[in-house]
């Protein structure tokens, strides 16, 4: 294809590109040979995604959360075709990955990369941090030497790590300033979109918000978007513009920020947000109030033919129609999309945080129509 | 009425490794009551882990236990030697840790797991009676079937199944104080929800206190009576739950709730990180040890130089025990 | 678990067809013919010839290996011309006295190996790990002959503590009644105990330089999974329950550390078996390997074949058993985990 070329110029510049689509998934799906449990221990098929399809905008940080076995993971390495698509195809800026050779999609790698969720394991223990982040463009053959060990340290100095830093190995670093070096290694191509696979799951807490500042200003001076995959729907929700949730292999809801949060339309999205313990005052009075969820997260060896999530759905549980047939995608709002035979039956009592106890500088607690609430503290 | 359940007076912890002493737990003192769920909130090297571990005599060569008193249902247990506190732990004071995949022997049955913690304390237990017991257990933590899942392994289970699993084992002899170690920390958001909702409800039925050490502020909102936020080995704010969130006084109190990604502050520019790393616990500075990263002391001579004791203060949302120099100044500016 | 049984014979069965042919062409490919090396240098060309036909060896490669597997399986192992009497035979007089050598070796072996292992982990002291870890060097790289040699210097020329190189019993006692024809064994069985002491002594140093350098491995890695398991948070979970440190480490320490050192000493014991060539040579061991070191300056192609192939096979099934005993011991292997994603 063409060239190793220029880095990107930043969005700002470019108005007419913003907002548009930059990767797609269509019915996307992922079949896994699996030893079963039985006596011969035969293979058999496990579809750990299911008919996935999705955008993603240019310029925006995409959310993908879920709980184990949503496959989120698997989702993201499908994306970048780390993994080979059993059905359907991903489009990048309009051109299907799954049609190129590998010498194209090695051009193409370029313009995407992807931050690993555990900052110990995804680092060469004996290579320098520099050389960490010099590899990449040797890979893809930019610039001589000298320009790409000054490439690597412009970038390391950019995520916060002096030329000193550059020629320590891993173990020397904390998990924090690790991470800091995955993100140079991925960033330092310039690409356009950067998948992250819970970038910061594995960190403390203080060191979560600096890795979390970093990303956004990089993404700001970058112009790049994101994919972010978090299990923290705390940290979705703060860092992200639109937010997918997946559960067994499909999506259930797309929607912006906002819209997800304050009124998720599935009830699965309704579960998940209740679950998720909120750090405020009154904490135990809310959650006396606050649906508790049905049964433990399924299995995708043992997914039902219908909607996923029935046998644990308040509403849908022992419904016919939820039972049989997957639910199709409707789009209730602009923008915001739910996989649901009966959208919106569900609210979220009482456990957000409009409303819900009293904080240092909290937000007006506005009452929503339809939502319980409890008496302020 | 409200008896002491536990009380721990000075207690420190080091690790001794020849090279360096690193100092684990400092200083730490507290009273648990009958009911009451304490819980102790430190990111990884504040000593929470370490805390846990000396409390129930656990800690193993190159580390020891090397001052303290830790008085449980009236007599000090800290003095008591290893045969002695077998008769104690898993009998008036249990334990339930973090990593449900590693917290059972992967080779025995969950029922001769659940039936040695009876039997360690009831040796003369008949087998039959040992077996209805533990399915008994299990039932109550809500797995069906309990009778015929006792003859499976661990393997054959989920996360969240074999954490409650974990926790019949802490509750199996009815103690009177369950220290549970960041126990919901590897579960799935919807199972965190249910193992804490059973935790709830076990510890009201049995009457049982609670230690529950955690980094998420939102499950000691969630579960939590009162709170203690750790630093580097010490207790430097002890209050009621809701102080914590409503005026938390210590610097790094309030950090820590800042640096929680608040969708509400998102307008307010990047999230207020604490800036600088986790101390050294081998290597701890003179005076505050949170004063290099501390937003208020940082600069101040009197911070590096002059370990604050611990103040007693009174807040909008109660009271609390802070150390910091700046303790009283803090509060007033709080309080509405 | 079906599975697992029938994929592990498979294999063993495909492990040993191969060192069947390997032994097979292996001895068609050295130099000299073997009808003349039996009937000598003076033989006429008809006689060598004559023979060769007996023997078999002017049939096309083919047929030969299908004689040669055949007869291996149905126990016919061939005639040994130089000592004049049937492989099979001669290899069962001498089978014993391996047999107990190595029993004996593996026994002393995995005793000290465990001792030392637990000894360096179950409480942590420093010194007591420097010394099991400077320990497990011992004999490290060392060839087990000339260790062999070393013990006999030692304990028999200079301290006189030890019979020398003359056997199983010396010329003192006389073998006890033939039961198992392991003296030691039978010794006690008739009550002889002065024989069982005479049987021991002559033991001990070939066993020990029999074991010695797989001692040292064994050490290692019972030690390194001791440690790895200590360390899991099931052991503190049992401690918290209120077990003893010695129970929590007997009960669910040891097991879990075992089981993958079984699959290592099943390799152990699978050597031992198929005989130390050169220490029973050096103790004028009678038993099997010593059989095969005078059939190789001797050339006799019968007993060297069959070895070759013997003690193939008896490796492969040592290992198979283990396999097996690993599949009905390791509860995940034998209940395959359910994989949630």
């Amino acid at each position: 294809m063409s060239e190793p070329s220029a880095p990107v110029e930043p969005i700002a510049q470019q108005p007419e590109r913003a907002s548009q689509p930059i990767l797609q998934a269509e019915g996307l799906s992922k079949v896994f040979e699996v030893r079963g449990g039985d006596r011969f221990g035969r293979k058999h098929p496990v579809t750990v995604l299911d008919d996935i399809s999705l955008t993603v905008r240019r310029g925006e940080s995409f959310g993908l959360v879920g709980e184990s076995g949503c496959g989120k993971s698997t989702l993201a390495r499908c994306l970048l075709r780390l993994l080979e698509l059993s059905a359907g195809r991903v489009l990048f800026d309009g051109v299907d990955l799954t049609t190129l050779d590998r010498d194209e999609l090695r051009a193409l790698r370029r313009r995407m990369q992807f931050v690993f969720q555990d900052p110990f394991a995804s680092l060469d223990p004996r290579m320098t941090a520099g050389a960490i982040v010099e590899e990449p463009l040797e890979i893809h053959e930019i610039g001589d030497q000298r320009e790409r060990r000054q490439a690597a340290l412009e970038m390391l100095a950019d995520v916060g790590l002096t030329a000193e830093q550059a020629r320590r190995r891993p173990h020397a670093f904390s998990g924090g300033q690790r991470q800091r070096i995955g993100i140079a290694r991925a960033f330092v191509l310039r690409p356009e979109v950067v998948i992250l696979d819970e970038p910061i799951s594995a960190l403390d807490v203080s060191v979560q918000a600096q890795v979390l500042n970093l990303l956004a200003k990089l993404q700001e001076q970058l112009g790049l978007t994101y994919v972010f995959i978090s299990h923290d729907l705390a940290v979705a929700e703060y860092f992200c513009d639109r937010v997918a949730v997946l559960y067994l292999g499909q999506v259930m809801e797309v929607a912006d920020r906002s819209a997800l949060f304050s009124d998720p339309l599935h009830p699965y999205s309704v579960s998940l947000l209740s679950a998720v313990p909120v750090p405020l005052a009154g904490g135990r009075a809310r959650r006396a109030e606050r649906p508790q969820p049905i049964g433990e997260v399924g299995s995708v060896i043992e997914r039902p033919p219908g909607c996923p999530f029935e046998p644990r759905c308040p509403v849908g549980r022992g419904r016919d129609i939820c039972r049989a047939e997957r639910p199709p995608i409707t789009e209730p709002a602009a923008g915001h999309q739910v996989a649901c035979h009966f959208p919106g039956e569900v609210s979220v009592h009482g456990a957000r945080r409009n409303g819900a106890g009293t904080n240092a500088g909290d937000g007006d607690g506005t009452a929503r129509p339809g939502h319980t609430e409890t008496a302020a503290q | 009425m409200d008896e002491l359940a536990l009380s721990v007076r000075n207690l420190s912890t080091v690790y001794d490794t020849g090279e360096s002493v690193v100092h684990a737990v400092r200083d730490v003192s507290f009273d648990l009551r009958r009911t009451e769920r304490l819980g102790v909130v430190g990111e990884s090297g504040s000593g929470k882990s370490a805390l846990a571990l000396s409390i129930l005599g656990l800690i193993e060569p190159p580390g020891r236990v090397v001052e303290g008193e830790i008085v449980l249902g009236g007599r000090d247990i800290s003095k008591l030697s290893d045969r002695q506190l077998g008769a104690v732990r898993g009998k008036e004071i249990a334990l339930v840790l973090q990593d449900p995949s590693s917290a059972l022997d992967p080779v025995k049955t969950i029922g001769s797991q659940i039936v040695e913690a009876l039997t360690v304390h009831e040796p003369d237990l008949r087998r039959a009676a040992a077996r209805r017991r533990a399915a008994e257990l299990l039932r109550e933590v809500d797995i069906s079937q309990a009778e015929r899942r006792l003859d499976d392994y661990p393997h054959q289970y989920s996360g969240g199944m074999r954490q409650r699993v974990a926790i019949a084992i802490a509750i199996a002899n009815n103690p009177r104080v369950l220290i549970a170690d960041e126990p919901t920390t590897a579960l799935d958001v919807t199972t965190q929800a249910q193992v804490l909702a059973l935790l709830d409800r076990l510890v009201d039925e049995h009457r049982t206190a609670v230690i529950l050490i955690t980094h998420n502020l939102g499950i000691v909102s969630d579960f939590c009576d009162s709170v203690a936020v750790m630093y580097a080995g010490r207790f430097v704010e002890t209050s009621g739950v809701d102080h914590i969130f409503v005026a938390p006084t210590h610097p790094y109190s309030e950090a820590l709730l800042k640096c929680v990604p608040n969708p509400e502050r998102l307008a307010e520019g990047p999230l207020p990180a604490i800036s600088g790393f986790p101390p050294d616990l081998s290597q701890l500075p003179s005076g505050c040890s949170f004063a290099p990263r501390c937003p208020v002391g940082r600069d101040l001579p009197q911070c590096h130089e002059q370990a604050p004791v611990p103040h007693r203060v009174s807040g909008p949302a109660g009271e609390a025990s802070v150390e910091c120099h700046f303790a009283e100044q803090r509060i007033r500016e709080v309080a509405v | 678990m079906g599975r697992v049984i029938a994929m592990r014979v498979l294999g063993s069965v495909g492990a040993v067809f191969g060192a069947t042919v390997l032994a097979f062409m292996i001895m068609r490919v050295l130099p000299g013919n073997p009808a003349r090396l039996i009937l000598g240098p003076l033989a006429t060309s008809q006689a060598v010839t004559a023979l060769n036909h007996h023997i078999g060896l002017d049939q096309p490669l083919y047929t030969q290996y299908w004689r040669y597997i055949s007869d291996f399986f149905q126990g016919n192992w061939g005639y040994s011309y130089s000592d004049g009497a049937s492989v099979r035979k001669l290899i069962g007089e001498r089978a014993p006295a391996t047999i107990e050598l190595a029993l004996f070796s593996f026994v002393i072996t995995m005793l000290a190996a465990v001792g030392l292992a637990l000894l360096s982990t179950y409480r942590h002291r420093p010194i007591t790990d420097r010394i099991v870890r400077g320990a497990s060097y011992l004999g490290f790289g060392t060839p087990p002959f000339f260790l062999a040699l070393l013990l006999l210097i030692v304990f028999f020329s200079t301290l006189h503590i030890l019979p020398g190189p003359e056997g199983r019993l010396g010329v003192q006692a006389a073998a006890p009644a033939a039961v198992t024809r392991m003296y030691t064994i039978d010794a006690l069985l008739a009550g002889e105990l002065g024989t069982f002491w005479e049987a021991l002594k002559h033991l001990i140093l070939p066993g020990l330089a029999l074991g010695i350098s797989s001692f040292s491995f064994l050490v290692r890695l019972l030690r390194a999974n001791l440690l790895e398991v200590s360390r899991e948070p099931f052991i503190t979970v049992a401690r918290g329950k209120g077990l003893r440190r010695w129970t929590a480490f007997r009960r669910h320490a040891l097991p879990n550390a075992f089981l993958p050192t079984l699959t290592a000493g099943g390799l152990v014991l699978g050597e031992f078996l198929a005989g130390s060539v050169l220490i029973e040579r050096v103790f004028n061991w009678p038993g099997v390997g010593s059989l095969v070191f005078d059939a190789i300056v001797k050339q006799d192609y019968a007993i060297v074949q069959t070895f070759i192939l013997l003690s193939a096979v008896m490796f492969v099934l040592v290992n198979l058993a283990v396999d097996l005993l690993y599949a009905v011991i390791d509860p995940r292997v034998r209940i395959p985990t359910v994989a949630t994603a």
